[in-house]
Formats: structure tokens, sequence, C-alpha cells
């Protein structure tokens, strides 16, 4: 920003009198945010165009005449959208602007039932609190209320209740311009003026919980939220989102223990301010009826509960044996600090590499690593790298889904900047409705696709490759690569131009398609040689940090299929599942079923029930993401400390201390003291991470390159 | 790069869109005015749903879709510039309008060079006939200094406001008119289409507005390759759908493009960011009409008409309330009373008590105020203004609370919604207004009227919000007696 800002011309204007320079053109409602003066607003939103609707942000303006003094205009004018040029002189507390904002404010307040008391924006409204400070002591025009539908249910998770909406347009706005998919819109004119959904169907977007925090009143609301408390009674802590790789800033609202909601927290360099509907209303689990609080040993048929000691002694007897006989499988949200200690407990105590963290049908192996092979990392970009990017390649991945954040910043990039975007996927996906070329290929011919579009791309002088390289392609020839793929010559030949150069995305998910080594090699040869960009990002909340952490069987070990497989020819004698649920996330059931009824000792460590627990010979309470301190790397490498906020449920306790404990019992050490000592050993082993010490930690996180 | 909205949530904005345009019977103010020629149909004009506001018969007030009969009209300048032709239906056809020395201007324009086009225009010193009286050239030189291969003319035939029927009568005997003044706007500011945003009250304009362009295409007056230059321009008729803030310019940008036509803030401005984001230029019809005969006869023969800063002459139309109803041509500069007296003959019912020009967004004027001379800064001197030019005269019998209930509940319906103080203070105005009718408002909703009128006055986004605040206004300040009962 400071770079881009010293080339913006200036100019001179004043503020109440106050002379500043600005950037020609700054709307004056950000401009008097210099002199740390606020406007009131209501339709104005930073991240959203200017519509100056709700008049609520006038301010006077005057420029100097020929004789020097300021000659006022006759009306005040909105400073939403209000450009500053040069002389310009604004008024935001004179006499004139102080009357017309209460003129504003009445008339807000006439059609607005008041129902503070019973409304969930109460103590957090933007009504409530410029009526407080500009405002009318009461209201009049009490005959003129309105009678409309009160909690009219939206969608699953949203409510609108038309007598509290005040029309200022920031959901109709939000779901146009941010999100994209226009899921509401206007209805009628005037007085009758409503939004709702369009065409009255249910408003389904991926982001819809997003509009009941801009609503400057509560006539958005939670359903799930709804009367179940008041912002005064909750605590609120800040906090990241554990639901994909985004890693979302959100602050967690609790209460007496319990999660009660989440809101976006405002990370620039991540979500912004947004959050995505998976994410803000996925952390119910937290109260679930299921959680896993004690520890449990079987006998015989039963689980029956016990303590941690005892459950110690049974797993070091069960994997005292060590080396290939012992494994471990980790899940998608196990903080780096869980992992990098799961690795040094299975590393020096059970002389094994037998344990990995990744679920997809082929595992790449030590010998297929980018960095290794051809020198190019997997990740290249940040998310906010998106935004200015002219060309973005989007590759197997439906990026609403897997990255909703992600997907937010490459459609702003278009909205805002009108960046080409083009998709290529065996499905439809969120982002055709605004790609400039989609190419839609038969499911399995990823790798041909893209050694096609390499192939054009040196045809056409796009890219520079050795002759051994250029020969290999020969056969890729656009007709023969249609032929395969379905995607049209014609469209191969638009995208090419268009993905040459183009920073390129695609995700884990590339790893269950057919011959993904070959489809993510060409993909980075293709970015590599048309100077682009490349990313395969993971998808699970710390699947990057468990990468980063080294959980994966390189130094010899057995991987996720390689071990489960183990299990049923019994190689493998004891296995410990960390956080996750093989039934859900390896592809074949029956697979998992088998290994785990033939495995000899199961440890089974959760936070809640899942399929693995009736199969378990010892079953160990894990703490939850947000029940204990430790840090989460997203996947454009972003370290984030996720602080404690609840209590561990029963005698739960955070991974990392259970392999620590573990660890002691097995062979004496000074332990880590906390997870910040976790982190310090963790840059010891893996110096890229010295930047993500504790101390570090606030703001924006730190990325790891 | 937006993505376009159509569907029944931009649909459900307007509300004439499913309604035949028979069996209407006119809520407009000259109606209002003549309420008592007809009283049963005006009692019906109230009870039918949806309204319609003006249709363009003001001279037959109260007026409905099945009445047909055609206004007077006559020349009452020394040289006719605006009307030539719209006495009769001589020029109808593009026989008769090249006969009368058709398509001449637009002649003249493709043998120089643009900038020669805009020139010209401002030497005219033309201004716009739509409302605002701003400088037609000032514009056309704007859109014509922004750079752009693609930019619009598009021409406001939107006239709804009350009391003016002279864009529909230009659009209907002069249709032709338009066409070659949108023509030369195109070449003078490099557009190559043209967009006629026509009200769906006017059906017949539609019908000899689409023959004449068929006509000009065919004689090569439009369509590519114009007058064997290489200038192509293409004009298309957009029917209006019921409203009448989509007369105010962005908010009829917006109706174009499908996007709920509400008004846009500006900057930017239409000139620099129009229809579709081109520089666009947006004129009146009758603006767009004069403009023929200043490229014909040059500019300075059209400001060499009229007087002080209001130039060449101006259409006016006359309502039922006078002896003389119709459409007349004067030149700027003769006294308001000549207006009314000498050209309408005053009243078929006694004494004036108050007229209005140019529709329901200005100040009324009092008898006293005659004698002002017409024009745009001596009207606006009084309070009052040229407007479109309609002019409607109210007689003794007039009762200015329900006038202003009236006018206030026209203010809410068409409200397009987007500001607050629109939004919700033209109904607010309108129950205060209503309620003052049958008995007297108590201090604080007195109080309540005065802040809801500066309101509306001070902070709306539009001149709709704004314009009915300086009506009320006009009649406090005005007519103080005649609103005792909400006064404050
Ligand atoms: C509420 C409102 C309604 C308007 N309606 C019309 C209209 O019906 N016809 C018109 O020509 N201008 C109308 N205008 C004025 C236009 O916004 C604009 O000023 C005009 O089309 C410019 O053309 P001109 O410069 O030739 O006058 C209206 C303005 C407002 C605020
Ligand atoms: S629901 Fe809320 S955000 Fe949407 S228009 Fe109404 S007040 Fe604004
Ligand atoms: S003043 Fe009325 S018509 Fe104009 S923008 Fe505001 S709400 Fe719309
Ligand atoms: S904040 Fe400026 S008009 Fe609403």
């Amino acid at each position: 920003m400071a770079a881009v800002a010293s080339e913006v011309e200036l100019v001179n204007i004043s503020i109440n009198g106050v002379a500043l320079q600005v950037p020609k053109g700054e709307l004056i409602v950000e401009s008097v945010k210099r002199l740390g003066l606020e406007i009131p607003i209501f339709c104005y939103h930073p991240r959203m165009k200017p519509v100056g609707m709700c008049r609520m942000c006038l301010v006077e303006v005057g420029f100097p005449g020929p004789d020097g003094n300021i000659r006022k205009m006759p009306k005040p004018q909105a400073g939403c959208t209000l450009p500053a040029s040069e002389g310009m002189a604004i008024f935001t507390d004179t006499e004139q602007i102080h009357r017309d904002r209460k003129g504003v404010l009445e008339f807000l307040l006439v059609n607005h039932p008041l129902d503070c008391p019973i409304c969930d924006r109460g103590g957090e409204c933007p009504l409530q609190n410029n009526t407080l400070f500009y405002g009318p002591s009461t209201s009049r025009f009490l005959e003129l209320k309105r009678h409309l539908p009160k909690a009219f249910p939206l969608s699953k998770y949203v409510t609108l209740d038309l007598e509290r909406c005040i029309q200022c347009g920031r959901c109709v706005r939000f779901t146009e311009e941010i999100s994209g998919d226009s899921q509401l819109a206007f209805r009628f004119r005037g007085a009758s003026m409503q939004p709702s959904t369009f065409e009255l169907t249910d408003f389904e977007s991926k982001f819809s919980g997003n509009v009941i925090e801009i609503c400057p009143v509560g006539a958005l609301t939670n359903r799930e939220y709804r009367f179940r408390a008041r912002p005064w009674d909750l605590e609120t802590k800040p906090a990241i989102c554990t639901v994909c790789s985004n890693g979302c800033n959100i602050w967690f609202d609790h209460r007496a223990g319990r999660m009660v909601r989440t809101n976006g927290r405002t990370n620039e360099a991540i979500n912004e301010e947004w959050t995505c509907d998976r994410g803000k209303f996925g952390h119910e689990f937290y109260n679930d009826s299921n959680r896993v609080k004690h520890v449990m040993v079987r006998n015989g048929d039963a689980l029956v509960e016990s303590d941690w000691p005892t459950a110690y002694d049974a797993i070091r007897m069960a994997f005292a044996e060590g080396g290939n006989r012992v494994a471990a499988l980790t899940g998608p949200s196990n903080s780096n600090e869980d992992l990098y200690l799961l690795k040094k407990l299975f590393q020096t105590r059970f002389n094994s590499n037998n344990f990995d963290s990744r679920w997809t049908t082929y595992l790449p192996t030590a010998e297929d690593d980018l960095q290794k092979k051809m020198g190019v990392s997997m990740v290249q970009n940040t998310i906010a790298d998106f935004e200015s990017m002219s060309k973005v390649f989007i590759f197997g991945s439906s990026l609403a889904d897997e990255l909703p954040i992600l997907f937010l910043r490459v459609r702003k990039g278009w909205f805002n900047n009108g960046n080409k975007v083009v998709v290529a996927s065996d499905k439809p996906t969120d982002a055709d409705s605004f790609a400039a070329e989609v190419l839609r290929y038969r499911t399995g011919t990823e790798s041909t696709l893209a050694s096609g579009l390499l192939a054009l791309a040196v045809e056409k002088g796009l890219a520079q490759v050795p002759d051994a390289t250029r020969q290999s392609l020969s056969k890729y020839t656009a007709e023969h690569v249609s032929d395969e793929t379905g995607v049209s010559v014609d469209a191969l030949h638009r995208a090419v131009e268009l993905v040459a150069g183009a920073g390129i995305i695609t995700s884990h998910g590339i790893f269950n398609t057919s011959q993904p080594q070959d489809t993510v090699e060409t993909l980075a040869g293709l970015a590599m040689t048309t100077n682009g960009s490349f990313n395969c990002y993971a998808l699970g909340a710390n699947d990057q940090g468990a990468l980063d952490m080294g959980v994966v069987p390189f130094g010899g070990g057995m991987d996720t299929h390689s071990i489960l497989q183990g299990c049923i020819d019994g190689t493998v004698k004891a296995l410990w599942l960390v956080g996750c649920d093989p039934f859900e996330l390896h592809p074949d059931y029956d697979l998992v079923e088998k290994a785990l009824e033939n495995v000899h000792f199961l440890v089974v460590m959760a936070d809640h029930q899942n399929g693995a627990v009736p199969f378990a010979s010892v079953l160990l309470p894990e703490t939850a993401p947000a029940e204990q301190d430790g840090t989460f790397t997203n996947m454009e490498r972003r370290v984030q400390r996720m602080p404690q906020v609840l209590a561990a449920k029963g005698s739960a306790k955070p991974a990392w201390r259970v392999f620590s404990e573990l660890a002691i019992r097995i062979q004496p050490e000074t332990p880590p003291f906390g997870p910040a000592d976790c982190m310090k050993e963790i840059a010891e082993s893996i110096p890229s991470y010295a930047v993500a010490d504790y101390a570090n930690l606030g703001g924006e996180g730190v990325l790891i390159r | 790069m937006r993505p376009e909205f159509t569907g029944p949530e931009v649909d459900s904005f307007y509300h004439l869109r499913d309604v035949e345009m028979t069996h209407r019977k006119c809520r407009g103010l000259s109606c209002f005015a003549a309420q008592g020629f007809d009283p049963a149909t005006w009692s019906d004009a109230l009870s039918q749903w949806p309204p319609v506001y003006c249709l363009g018969k003001c001279y037959i007030s109260p007026a409905t879709t099945e009445n047909l009969e055609e206004p007077h009209v006559e020349i009452r300048c020394k040289d006719p510039i605006i009307l030539h032709g719209v006495e009769d239906t001589t020029m109808l056809s593009i026989g008769g309008y090249l006969d009368g020395a058709g398509y001449l201007g637009l002649r003249r324009a493709l043998n120089h060079d643009p900038e020669y086009v805009i020139a010209e225009v401002e030497r005219s010193r033309l201004r716009g006939r739509g409302g605002a009286g701003f400088p037609a050239g000032k514009k056309w030189r704007a859109v014509y200094n922004t750079p752009g291969h693609e930019k619009f003319i598009v021409a406001n035939a939107d006239e709804g406001d009350h009391g003016s029927y002279i864009d529909r009568l230009l659009m209907e005997r002069t249709p032709h008119r338009l066409l070659e003044a949108m023509a030369i706007a195109g070449y003078g500011v490099g557009a190559a289409k043209g967009v006629i945003y026509l009200r769906k009250e006017y059906p017949v304009a539609e019908t000899r507005l689409r023959q004449a362009i068929e006509e000009a295409v065919e004689c090569g007056w439009l369509g590519n390759g114009i007058g064997g230059t290489d200038f192509n321009f293409e004009v298309e008729i957009v029917i209006g759908q019921g409203s009448y803030v989509c007369g105010e310019e962005t908010s009829l940008l917006n109706s174009i493009e499908h996007q709920r036509p509400v008004v846009r803030a500006r900057p930017p401005f239409p000139t620099a960011q129009g229809l579709f984001g081109k520089p666009t230029l947006v004129n009146n019809v009758e603006t767009l009409c004069s403009v023929p005969w200043i490229l014909l006869y040059g500019g300075d023969s059209y400001a060499a008409r009229g007087f002080s800063n209001s130039r060449g002459t101006k259409a006016v139309s006359l309502n039922s309330m006078f002896n003389n109803p119709g459409l007349y041509e004067v030149d700027f500069g003769v006294s308001l009373r000549a207006i009314l007296e000498d050209i309408g003959g005053g009243l078929k019912n006694g004494d004036f008590k108050a007229v209005i020009v140019g529709g329901p967004l200005a100040g009324f004027v009092h008898p006293s105020e005659f004698d002002t001379l017409f024009g745009f800064e001596e009207m606006h001197a009084i309070g009052a203004s040229i407007g479109h030019g309609g002019i409607v005269a109210f007689d003794q019998g007039t009762d200015f609370v329900q006038l202003l209930a009236h006018v206030f509940d026209f203010g809410a319906i068409e409200s397009c919604g987007k500001c607050t103080p629109c939004r919700l203070g033209t109904r607010r105005a309108q129950a205060l207004f209503s309620k003052a009718s049958g008995k007297a408002l108590d201090a604080q909703e007195r109080q309540e009227l005065r802040e809801t009128l500066d309101a509306l006055s001070f902070t709306s986004l539009c001149g709709h919000g704004s314009g009915l605040a300086v009506l009320a206004n006009s009649v406090f300040s005005k007519f103080p007696e005649e609103v005792k009962s909400c006064l404050a």
C-alpha cells in the first residue's frame, strides 16, 4: 500500500478547519478518519461501493471563493459518495449538520419497532448507537409504525425481520459485489421497498452469514444464535477458524463454557472481515453431547472409564516393540505443537517413522517432492496476492467449496481490477460465473489437459522448454487433447494466452484424480516456464502444518495406505489415531474397517465420538482446537496462534501434552512447559519456523517461506 | 462488470408493468385542479389502482385514456423554432418533414467537423428544458471531451411533470426532428447509438416514432454511412413501465440497463460514466428538438432570440382551467401575465388563486408575482421555475391543504425509496397534511411537519424529495392563510 500511495496525487482539503492532504478522490467518509473523527453511517461499508442511500453521513462542503473565503454549497452532501478534491472544505460538526442527521435518524426510528430489549443486535447496534449520539430523545410518529413479518426465515442460518430493516442495501450489495451469488435483491419501491431473496427462493449462499454481521440493525439475525444470549452477556476472544485451511480470523463468543457464535474478525491478509458459512456455522460441535471427556480402556466388549496413568501404561506396553510394528495417523485440525511432538515421540521413543497426515488416494513419495525435483515450491502465493494478479488459473478445484476465502479474493480481483480468471474443472463451479474461460474436461483427463496447455504454450512461444521436454510434449497436439478431454480446440487456444504467466491454483484434492503427480508437475512446469506461479494448496485446517512438521513417512516409514494394509496383514500391531476418523477421511471404507478390526491395539484420541471409537483399545479425550493453545499453518503457510478460549472438557488434554507425558515415562527429559516452548523446539529442528516464535504471533500472523 | 438483474425483483419496482393503457383516469395535478369540471371522473381516478400521474392531456383535465381530443397548438412568437410543424400533421412523414427543411441541420453538421457542432450548440446558449436548465453546450462538450469509442445519446422522453404535454406533441407531430437532433448529437459527441426513453403513457408517440425511424433508415438519415459520410447512427426506443423517478436521468439510465431504477449518486456524472458506464449525453426531448434549427440557422441566430440568460424560445402548455388551453411557443422574456392572460385568456372560473409552472417539484406562483418575466433566473428569483414549461392554474376553489396531501401522496407513491428522507418523509408529510385537512394539527405535529420538510429539503439525494419540499414551502410562505391548520 505504501508504495502505491506515493504515486497517488494528493490534494489539500480541510476538515473542520484543520488542513490536511489526502489522495485525490478519496471518499470524505474515509478522510475524516485521518483526523480521528467519525461520520455516522448506515449504508456505507468500506469494502463495498458507496451508494449514498441512508443520508446519515451528511457533511457541509465549501470551496474558497475568489476572495479566499469559504463558500458553502447550499445543501449538505453525503460524505460517503463525496470524493476529495483540491481546496475542499468539509464541516462535520455544524448546527445544520446536527439538525439534518437528527432528521434522518428520526425517519428511521419512525419505522423501527424499537424492540431493542429483545433484539439480538441490542448492545452492538449502529442504529442504537447513532441514536444515542445524534438522535432525537424520543421517537414521535408513533401511529406510523409498520407491521410487517417478523422472523421470516431466509435460509437455514439467516432470519429477516422486516420491521427492523432500514433499507440500507448492505445485504443486497454484499451478495452482488462480494459473494457474487446475487441471492438478495430489493423488491418494490418507495416505502414498500424490502430486501428479499431472489425470486423468493431460499437464500442459498456459501457466505450468507456475513450479511448478519454487516446489517446495521438487527434485521438479519443468526437463526442458531437468536435469543441465545445478549451481546453484553458474552465473553469474546480472538481466535481462528479451524474448519478449513484458509485460517480465517474470528471472534469466538462464549458464555458459561459454551460456544455461542463466531463472527468475522479483520485480518487484511486473509479473510479481510468475511467468513464462509461452513466456518461461521461450523463450530457447533463444541457444545455437542457426544464430546469425548474421559479416558476409557477396553475391558472385554466394553470401554470402561479409566485414568491417564492406566492408559499410558497400556500404550507403553503395546507400542514397546516400535519400528514398523507401530504407526500413527493424524487428522486435519491438530496444532503444529501436537504434530511435532507426535513425530518426536515416534522417532525418539518408538524408533519409528510410521506416521502420516495425508488421506488422498495418491500419496506423493519423498522422491515426488517438487522442491527437490524441480526446485519449485508447492505454495508460492499468498491469498492477498490474487487481488492484484492479472491472470489466475484455477485447476481442478471448486474453489468456493474448498477454499472459500481464497475464492472471495480471486473474485474481488476480478470485480475490482478486472483480473482474468480461467477455470478448468470437470464439474460446474461457482467461479465459472466470472471466468474469462471455462475448460470443462472429462473426469480423469486432468494430466492430458495440463500437458496440452503446456504444449500449446510452447508451440506459441509463450513457454521456453528444453528440447527433451519439447519432444515429450509432441504427442499433445491441440486436436488430440481436445479429443481426449472434450475441451474444444478454440477454447484451448484462447485459454493458453491467459494461463501462460498466470498464478495457478490447485489443491491437494488433485491427488484424488488419476495421474496427479504428472498433472502437478506439468502445471508447476507451465508456471515456471511462463513466468507464472504455482500453488497446490492444502485443505484441512492444519494440513500444511503437518507437512511442515514432517508428519509424512519420508524417513523410511509407511504411508497411510500401507499402514492400514499393515494393520490387516499383521505387520502393524499398534495404531494411534490422532484426532482423525479414518472412515470419514479415507477413500476406501472397507479397507479401514478391516484394518481397525484386525489391528491388535488401537489408540483413538479424539475430541468427539467417531466411527473408530468402537474399535478402540484405549480412548483418549483430546481437547478441541479452541480448548488449547497452539499454532496452525494455513494454506498460504501463514502461522497463526489459536489461543485457548474454552476450558478442557472432563479430563481431556492437549495432544502435545499427552505425547510429552508419555515420552517422559519412556525416557525422562525436561518436558516443554507449554506450547510456546514446543514452538521453540520446533524452530530448532525446522529453522523456517524460527519466525513463528510466540512473541511474534500477533497481528496478521507470520508467513513461512 | 455487474451482473444484470432482470426478473420479478426489478419488475416489482414499476407500477404500470402489467397494466393496459386503456380506461385509465389521470390523477395528476392538472386534473386535481380541474376536478370540479368532472367530479365523477376525478373520483374514479382516485380509486383506481395502480394510479396514473399525468396522461399529457392537461388541456382536457380531468383526462382519461379514452378521450382522444387533440390540443390547440399556436405560435405566439415571431418565428417558430420548436413548434414549426407541430400545429398540424404535415410533418408526420419524412416527405413533409423534408419539405420543411428537415434533416438540413444534420446535413450541415456533417459538412463540418464535430468540433463545429459542439461550438454551435455552445454559442446558441441553449439550456436544458428537462427541468434544471443546464447549459446544453457544456454537457455536449463534456461528453465530446471524454475519451471513449463507445458513447450514447439518450433522449429523455419520460415527460412526467404534471401539466406538460410538450414533449408528447413534439414526438407525435414532428418525430423526425427528434431523430435528426439525436443524430446531430451523435455526430457531435462521437456516439453511434441513441436511445429514446419513452413513457408508457404515450402510446401514439411510440407508433409515430417507430414509423419515423423506419422511414429515416430507409432514406439513409439513420443507419450506416449517413448522408454519404462514414457516420453511423441508430436509434432504439425503450418504453418505461410506470415510474415518475425514471425521468431523473441516472434512474433512467439504470432503467434502460435493466437495473433497479434508483437514482445514482453523483459523481460520476453520466457525461463521464452513463449508460453501461460509457460517456452519455442525456437531454430532454424539447432541448434536442431545438438543435436542428440551431445547426441550420446558426447558434448566434438562436442566441439572438430570448433575453437575459434564457435564449431561444420556449413551448408552454396550458391546462384546461384556462379559457384557451393549448400548446404555445413563446419568446423568453415575455411576462408571465402575458402568457396566462393574453394567451391563456384567463380562467374559465373567476380569478387565479395560483399557478404552478413546470411540474410538482417547484414552487407556486402567487397572482401578485404575475409580472415576473418568463426566464430561468427570473422565475427562480420568486421561488418558482421554468421546469418543463407545463402551466397548471388553480382557481379560487382550491383547497391547498388537500392539494398538498394529494401531491405528497404522489410523492410517496413515486419515491424510488433509495434515500431515507424521501422514502419515509414523503409519506409522513402526506399523513400530516391529510390529517390537517380534517382538523388543525397540534403544536407538536406542526413542529414535526416543519422538520420533515426541512429534512426532505436538505438531505434528499435527488430533486424528487427536495422538490416536493420546495412546493410545500412555497405554499407556507406565499399562502399562509390557506395553511393555518398546519403552519408551525
Ligand atoms: C424526480 C425527477 C424527475 C424528472 N423527470 C424528468 C422528465 O420526465 N423528463 C425530463 O426531460 N427530465 C426530467 N428530469 C430531469 C432530468 O434528470 C435531467 O435533468 C434532464 O433529462 C436533462 O436534460 P436537459 O439538460 O435537456 O434538461 C427529472 C428530474 C428529477 C429529479
Ligand atoms: S436487512 Fe439489514 S442490511 Fe439488509 S437492507 Fe435491511 S437493514 Fe440493510
Ligand atoms: S429523493 Fe426520493 S426519488 Fe430521489 S433518490 Fe431519494 S428516494 Fe429516490
Ligand atoms: S453512509 Fe453515506 S448515505 Fe449512507
